[in-house]
């Protein structure tokens, strides 16, 4: 069973192969996720993050995920050294940490009903597990930051996230919170595989905010590998990254 | 072969240690000579001594080594500078003695009566990269050194730290054949989202 739909402004795609998948199985992805939308989108009025935004709701008021949400953002903050910041002139948008985090709630969900080979991909983050339909890893393509057409890399992944941060369409939506007039522009595309999606994009996003370091700091990361593009076309990989290349 | 009595042969090992060990610490008092000597005769020298570096203008009772108008670079520490004066706003400098250093584990250089405005020294090669410092003085005193330039800013520099970070690997990006079954990548649609709704959002300001 697959389908995509466009939800919080982007395309989220989920694939279930297991005999057992049925159209509810997909239906009930998808209505968490509006659920995450309904919650967190800023550009809701009534989402909860936008009443909190607004000064009606305290974090110490709000629903036991936007706590969650608001805890995973500071332990990142504090993990990346401030270069993951979810609160911006004293407006919170926290749409860096709750993408990866829905969608690796969401691929937990569907192992907790016991399917086994699938993904979950929103707008370009995935959570894969199991094997694709040749009964080998998912082979996941990253695309060419300077032809969106093509592919520059394809992986082999089996139960692991992965996330791509870009640079690549005017009007960039990650700034370096050190540095509010940075304007990012020496990296283009960091792509970033961790244990799980939440991980892997919490860290993308922070890395790809500290411009060509942030390879490095993936890089010293264990259990993470990176590949980082950079505007003349050269590309990084971390010391471990070749073992998920295909091609 | 007729045998040396026993009494000789020892006398032959005790020469024979006596000898080497005496070889030995000579040999280190001759390092240790050579190396003070070496010191002694160096520019460096000069620095160390209070009076020397000041840019005091020299009145009252003259120092024991006479104070030299420029300073001569030293090789080690590449710190020490000549300083050149900037335009200030306040009195206009002459450089007369060795300015500030800039790493703490130099020896200390007394402050006395420097004249007041902002000294850039040149850019010293560092190997890695190139080191140029800039000190501000105020009322006299240094009130701040800054780094114009540091390895870190170099381009080599950059490579050595990437190379200190062990085993990033690079490559040129190429286009693979598509055959997948996703793909990551920055969204586009979610930029398209937030770009449209901005401009919708701009013309319904009143």
């Amino acid at each position: 069973m697959k389908e995509t739909r466009i939800l919080m402004g982007m395309p989220v795609a989920v694939e279930v192969l297991d005999a057992n998948a049925t159209q509810a199985t997909l239906d009930e992805v998808y209505a968490y996720f509006e659920y995450v939308d309904a919650t967190f989108s800023t550009y809701k009025d009534t989402s909860e993050i936008s009443r909190i935004n607004r000064g009606e709701l305290t974090v110490a008021e709000a629903s036991p995920d936007m706590q969650t949400i608001f805890a995973l953002a500071e332990d990142t903050k504090l993990a990346t050294d401030g270069f993951f910041e979810i609160a911006h002139d004293g407006y919170i948008d926290p749409s860096g940490v709750v993408k990866g985090w829905a969608i690796d709630q969401a691929a937990l969900q569907l192992r907790d009903k016991g399917f086994k080979n699938f993904y979950v991909d929103a707008g370009g983050d995935i959570q894969a597990y199991g094997y694709n339909d040749q009964h080998e890893p998912w082979r996941v393509g990253i695309r060419n930051p300077f032809n969106l057409r093509e592919i520059v890399k394809v992986l082999a992944l089996t139960d692991c996230g992965v996330a791509t941060s870009g640079n690549y369409v005017r009007g960039h939506h990650i700034y370096n919170p050190k540095q509010l007039n940075d304007q990012l522009t020496q990296v283009v595309s960091l792509t970033v595989i961790g244990p799980n999606i939440y991980e892997a994009d919490r860290f993308a996003t922070a890395a790809f905010a500290m411009g060509p370091a942030g390879i490095s700091f993936i890089e010293n990361l264990a259990d993470f590998e990176g590949y980082m593009i950079e505007a003349d076309g050269q590309a990084t990989l971390t010391s471990g990254f070749r073992r998920y290349v295909a091609s | 072969m007729q045998s040396e009595p026993d009494w000789v042969i020892e006398l032959y090992k005790i020469a024979k240690k006596l000898f080497l060990s005496t070889f030995v610490v000579v040999s280190f008092l001759v390092y240790v000579v050579h190396e003070r000597f070496v010191e002694l005769t160096s520019p460096t020298a000069e620095a160390t001594q209070p009076q020397d570096t000041s840019l005091r203008q020299p009145t009252g009772p003259v120092a024991a080594v006479t104070p030299q108008p420029t300073v001569e670079i030293p090789t080690a520490p590449p710190s020490v500078f000549q300083p050149q004066p900037q335009p200030s706003p306040t009195a206009p400098a002459q450089p007369t003695a060795v300015p500030p250093t800039a790493v703490p584990t130099d020896p200390p250089i007394a402050q006395g009566q420097y004249k007041d405005g902002v000294y850039t020294g040149p850019e010293i090669d560092a190997y890695y990269g190139l080191v140029q410092v800039q000190a501000t003085i105020q009322n006299g005193q240094i009130a701040s050194v800054n780094f114009l330039e540091y390895p870190q800013h170099r381009r080599t520099s950059q490579e050595i730290n990437a190379q200190a970070m062990p085993y990033l690997q690079t490559e040129a990006m190429q286009a693979q054949s598509a055959n997948v079954n996703i793909i990551s990548g920055a969204t586009l649609t979610s930029e398209a989202f937030i770009m449209s709704l901005q401009s919708a959002l701009d013309t319904a300001k009143p």
